[in-house]
């Protein structure tokens, strides 16, 4: 691995701002909060967290797709964090996004034919004789058949409409797909086969992917390493195997917890594992650690300093009070 | 079926749309017995809701055509009602959680005056006793300062405190039946586990016949007394929920099974079910699981069958179920 990642983020911010008005002062929504972060050539980083944790933003901005307020962003060790104009659309040929929802995410007027070739075209292709057999090629990557290729969107049923959006995106062969909620529109007998979809076509093409869930247990068996966000923070990153085995931090172990598994015999999860109340706003996080007022093991230092990340050996890292001042034994 | 709260036999329903017809739910036959919890489970389409939906009559009627040889909700004959009897049988009898709590809570009422309506419309209280015993429901479904939030909107609360308040809603009547319609598909998981919980304690506690509406037969694993699994509008499989879950006999409940997601097991293979599901404005001759099903023969695809009751007292739609002895 002397090459440099394909992705590191340092201090990486995002604000938002909401509108100021006569009776309102400016308020400022910290997204993303002093993220670190890392992603290797052919690797699968999962983010994953609740509704308003950042982790959209996140991979939107490691993207270059939303502003960025503090920090850097460094693309195979180049700096991209103030690219703009053609230096900016050059390297975003290297990056694509796939989205929730594929009912929104095609041109509706756009055969699926069209829809492929664009990217090509957009891009520099010039040799047109040559984009007919590269969509054809794709489309059956995609499982999908090639003689769709003239159909259009709404001829297509949910699961196909993301077989589509994902041709598209992996067609530029891009160094690196950020893939947001793919699987969340889906129904469950889908899912599974767009997972499938996904690893096939990361080892064909040797893809490197930031893959953005709220389901934890869907993405164990298919993720490298695990990013655990909660209010625009990173709390837990580590390898699966290790988060599955030995998660550190409360949140992590809490998301386990309330996953539900279709095992009527699986144990109950402990008390000390379940949380209480709802996420407060990330307009007004809580002061200290931004989990302590649903932790269930939280102590007082967590109400007043915020926690920093500690190595935990392998790569794992995570931020919690417990793991630099265990609470007093008894 | 006589201790049954909720009975439906033989329900069909059909919608018209654009011009063409589509058969949502087809010879539907169920019965939920008091103090029992049936979790209905299917994916989009499979005519779960629409079939939850008939039982508290809240179909446009005017583009639904409902039949049924009989369906009952504690003995209240649900078809033959006129609307001004319908509004009794609605709330005290059956109360219904729906996903989506903003839809469904009227923007413009206070969370107490929306809680308090049924109590004063069914039980006769007074405005004070309603406001009383709507802050007690609060507090009993977990919603924190419940003197504050009593008198605010529902755009003011959180997603989770607003599914709060429509379990308060429709636990205030204290209903025979309780229809939770996909009630935490919109929440965390965090949230939702929290939630499952609340409500499963007050089921226990007042001992009230619960159908739970949802497409993961995950959530149903610990929730549920028995499951019922629809496919394209017809019941598939109607188990005891070990049973279900230990060893399904029909082969869309092993592929459901299959494909979803297991927290306590998820780093082994998983094995797809192939295709999708049909569209509904097609009629398929046979047995609509026939295109993805890997045992299906020739029978299965000129054949519709019969959803039959076996020794175990499961009910399987199929001509060559599983036999119920895999791992």
């Amino acid at each position: 691995m002397s090459a440099p990642p394909i992705i590191k983020a340092m201090g990486l911010t995002v604000e938002f701002r909401g509108r100021r008005s006569l009776f309102k002062p400016e308020s400022v929504v910290q997204a993303v909060s002093n993220v670190d972060l890392t992603i290797e050539q052919g690797e699968t980083l999962a983010v994953v967290g609740e509704s308003g944790c950042g982790k959209s933003t996140l991979g939107r901005a490691l993207l270059r797709s939303t502003p960025i307020a503090h920090g850097r962003v460094e693309f195979k060790g180049r700096d991209i964090t103030r690219l703009s104009g053609r230096a900016l659309r050059d390297a975003r040929s290297q990056f694509q996004m796939i989205f929730q929802d594929p009912y929104a995410s095609l041109n509706p007027k756009m055969s699926i034919y069209e829809t492929l070739a664009e990217p090509l075209l957009v891009h520099g292709a010039t040799d047109r004789a040559s984009i007919r057999p590269q969509v054809l090629d794709m489309l059956s990557a995609a499982g999908l058949d090639p003689s769709f290729a003239e159909r259009y969107p709404h001829e297509f049923s949910g699961g196909q409409r993301q077989r589509v959006a994902i041709a598209r995106a992996a067609i530029l062969r891009p160094d690196f797909i950020v893939c947001d909620e793919p699987l969340s529109a889906l129904d469950v007998s889908l899912q599974l086969q767009i997972l499938k979809l996904f690893t096939a076509l990361k080892q064909q093409f040797s893809l490197t992917y930031l893959f953005i869930s709220h389901d934890l247990a869907r993405v164990f068996g298919f993720a490298d390493r695990i990013a655990v966000m909660y209010l625009g923070k990173i709390v837990e990153i580590g390898t699966a195997a290790d988060l599955y085995r030995a998660p550190a931090h409360p949140y992590t172990r809490a998301l386990i917890a309330a996953a539900p598994s279709p095992n009527p015999h699986r144990d109950i999860p402990p008390a000390a594992a379940t949380l209480r109340g709802d996420i407060p706003s990330p307009a007004n996080p809580p002061k200290g650690c931004r989990f302590h007022t649903r932790c269930p093991q939280v102590m007082d230092v967590c109400k007043t300093r915020e926690p920093t990340m500690s190595d935990l050996g392998n790569g794992q890292r995570a931020a919690c009070h417990l793991l630099t001042q265990p609470p007093m034994a008894g | 079926m006589s201790d049954a709260v909720l009975s439906v036999e033989g329900l069909s329903v059909d919608f018209a749309v654009g011009g063409s017809i589509i058969h949502a739910v087809r010879d539907v036959s169920l019965s939920v017995a008091q103090g029992e919890v049936l979790g209905l489970v299917g994916e989009s389409g499979s005519g779960k809701s629409v079939t939850m939906l008939s039982v508290v009559r809240l179909l446009d009627a005017r583009r639904t055509a409902i039949t049924a040889r009989a369906m009952s909700v504690d003995g209240h004959s649900i078809l033959d009602l006129r609307p001004r009897a319908l509004e009794d049988v609605r709330g005290p009898v059956v109360s219904y959680i729906f996903q989506d709590p903003l839809t469904a809570l009227n923007p413009l009422l206070t969370v107490g005056r929306q809680i308090s309506e049924g109590m004063r419309r069914h039980k006769g209280l007074s405005r004070t006793a309603a406001r009383a015993r709507a802050l007690d429901l609060l507090r009993r479904v977990g919603i924190p300062a419940p003197e504050l939030r009593i008198n605010q909107l529902p755009h003011q609360l959180s997603g989770g405190m607003r599914q709060r308040v429509m379990i308060a809603m429709a636990l205030a009547v204290e209903p025979k039946l309780l229809i939770a319609d996909e009630p935490t598909t919109a929440l965390d998981v965090t949230v939702q586990a929290e939630i499952v919980r609340l409500v499963q304690s007050i089921q226990r506690e007042q001992g009230m016949a619960m159908v739970w509406v949802t497409h993961d037969l995950a959530l149903l694993a610990r929730l549920a007394d028995r499951v019922v699994v629809m496919y394209a509008g017809r019941i598939v499989e109607d188990a005891l929920a070990e049973a279900l879950y230990d060893a399904p006999a029909h082969p869309y409940t092993a592929g459901l099974l299959a494909s979803t997601s297991r927290i306590d097991d998820p780093f082994s293979e998983q094995e797809p079910i192939p295709g999708a599901p049909p569209d509904p404005r097609v009629v398929h001759p046979g047995c609509s699981f026939a295109p993805r099903c890997s045992r299906a023969q020739a029978r299965c695809q000129g054949e519709v069958p019969a959803l039959e009751i076996k020794a175990d007292g499961r009910r399987v739609a199929c001509f060559y179920p599983l036999t119920g002895s895999q791992t």
